[in-house]
């Protein structure tokens, strides 16, 4: 019996000693800052400094390359980002900011700071956006020198996001309307979507929820948005989803959605908030018999 | 051995009562953390020849021989690559996207020839394909941190064989032009 269990221990300790031997052999650590996004209130013409510190935890020297470029937030609302080279967009930051150093040589284990500055000129106002890239190669091509040969260098960077809003210029709004309401084909479901469009000045990010309520004020289902990210005049769409049946009747739709997603994560305000109703009519297995106007 | 048995369960007993005295006093201990904001990434690039995998720090396909039973220009080693990419961001929203330049030399490029597969992983062995497209169609190709939840990106790079290659690759032929061919992948967190 002794036996038995014994080679169930040592069994046990090999599997895991397997595991983490695996683990540091696909594990070459990179660089890495300790600021993903900074988010600033400026006022016009003023000038504001700070610093990012970027640390190799490697045992090897790395080399590291600095440089700024414009982003937005792709169509779908996702959070998804696409890059541009500097100052090629209306919304771009890049003219504002200035960093040093732009090339940079860690030594194995250390950190350095990097110094930046972001100048807010007299006649500015609404959001301005921009990244800082911190690039490093993982290795460069040795390709032989024979007739046909093909090889791929891969370059690794991350991003420090910056969102500069101009202060006492910002308008933060939104339009939510175009409310659906439906039931999934096998009437287990309701989905819920509003379309969303960014109307004011900045980039917001949405974090909203929905309760359905019955005749006697009593939550029936209740539920939370997918977040949507958008720049100035990119619109969303907000999907909810109640993955139950309800009760034949008539319901309040109360919808919220807080536009200051990004101002909380960033340890910043919060809000606003827009908070819209709508009449909603159930039949039996979930079906929607009608939508009253969204107010 | 009786009265040290005795001595025992009196003093759990006054330990016991202790607390249920002390229950009725209410106190408010502060407990606070802060998770530092910070982005990172792990990379390792991984060459497999027939199923064994060694660690490297670029893709190099090297030499390509001429296979003349199928046809086509092949690695001579038959190897191909496997990029993994773990992500440490504390931010709520990240996006990790696979930007490329074209694999070329001079005018001519390999870009319709090569497969790029994007990979959900869950552990070494468990893996969900994403998208399987030519190296041509794998710029700009973005995962958000919702899609790799608890999970690491993986991408294979190989050169097309005319078996379960993605739409629009094709064999390297005999009228491919001779020449060093070379690009850049690059992986951006944000």
């Amino acid at each position: 019996m002794f036996k038995r269990i014994d080679k169930i221990i040592v069994g046990i300790f090999l599997v895991i000693g397997a595991v983490f031997s695996v683990q540091p052999l696909w594990a070459e650590k990179l660089p890495f800052m300790n600021q993903s996004k900074i988010r600033l209130s400026i006022p016009v013409g003023q000038r504001v400094f700070g610093e990012i510190t970027i640390e190799n935890p490697s045992d090897e020297v790395k080399v590291v390359r600095l440089y700024l470029e414009d982003w937005y937030y792709q169509p779908d609302g996702s959070g998804a980002k696409e890059f541009l080279p500097a100052k090629s967009l209306p919304s771009s930051a890049c003219p504002w900011i200035t960093f040093s150093p732009a090339d940079l040589v860690l030594p194995a284990f250390s950190k350095q700071k990097i110094n930046y500055s972001v100048s807010v000129p007299a006649e500015a106002k609404g959001a301005r956006f921009a990244t800082l890239f911190f690039e490093t190669a993982l290795g460069k091509g040795s390709l032989a020198e024979s007739e046909r040969t093909a090889g791929l260098d891969v370059n690794v960077r991350v991003a420090t996001l910056f969102y500069i809003e101009v202060k006492d210029t910002i308008e933060r709004s939104a339009k939510i309307d175009n409310l659906k309401v439906k039931n999934s084909s096998d009437g287990s479901s309701l989905e819920i979507s509003l379309d969303f469009d960014n109307t004011g000045n900045t980039d917001i990010t949405t974090s909203g929820s929905f309760n359905l309520m019955n005749a006697s004020g009593l939550v029936s289902a209740r539920g939370a948005f997918n977040s949507v990210y958008t720049f100035p005049g990119q619109k969303g769409v907000l999907s909810g989803i109640w993955k139950d049946k309800i009760p034949p009747g008539e319901y309040d739709l109360v919808v919220t959605v807080d536009l200051g997603k990004a101002l909380v994560d960033a340890g910043l305000a919060s809000g606003p908030v827009v908070t819209k109703e709508a009449s909603v009519t159930i039949g039996e297995n979930n079906q929607i018999v009608q939508v009253g106007p969204l107010q | 051995m009786k009265k040290l048995f005795i001595a025992v369960v009196f003093l759990a007993a006054v330990l016991c009562a202790a607390n249920v005295f002390a229950a009725g006093v209410t106190q408010s201990i502060g407990v606070t953390a802060t998770i530092p904001s910070t982005a990172s990434m792990t990379v390792t690039v991984s060459k497999i020849v027939s199923s064994t995998w060694t660690t490297t720090s670029e893709i190099a396909f090297g030499s390509l021989s001429w296979d003349s039973v199928n046809k086509m220009f092949l690695p001579s080693d038959g190897g191909y690559y496997a990029v993994d990419i773990v992500v440490n961001d504390t931010a709520s929203t990240w996006t990790l996207t696979h930007t490329r330049s074209s694999l070329a030399s001079g005018l001519s490029t390999l870009d319709n020839n090569v497969n790029v597969t994007f990979c959900n992983k869950t552990s070494s062995s468990a893996e969900t394909t994403l998208s399987k497209v030519s190296y041509a169609n794998s710029d700009n190709v973005a995962y958000t941190n919702s899609i790799l939840t608890n999970s690491w990106l993986r991408i294979y790079y190989g050169i097309a064989t005319g078996s379960s290659d993605a739409s629009g690759v094709s064999t390297i032929g005999s009228g491919a032009i001779a020449g060093t061919y070379s690009g850049t992948v690059t992986l951006t967190l944000s």
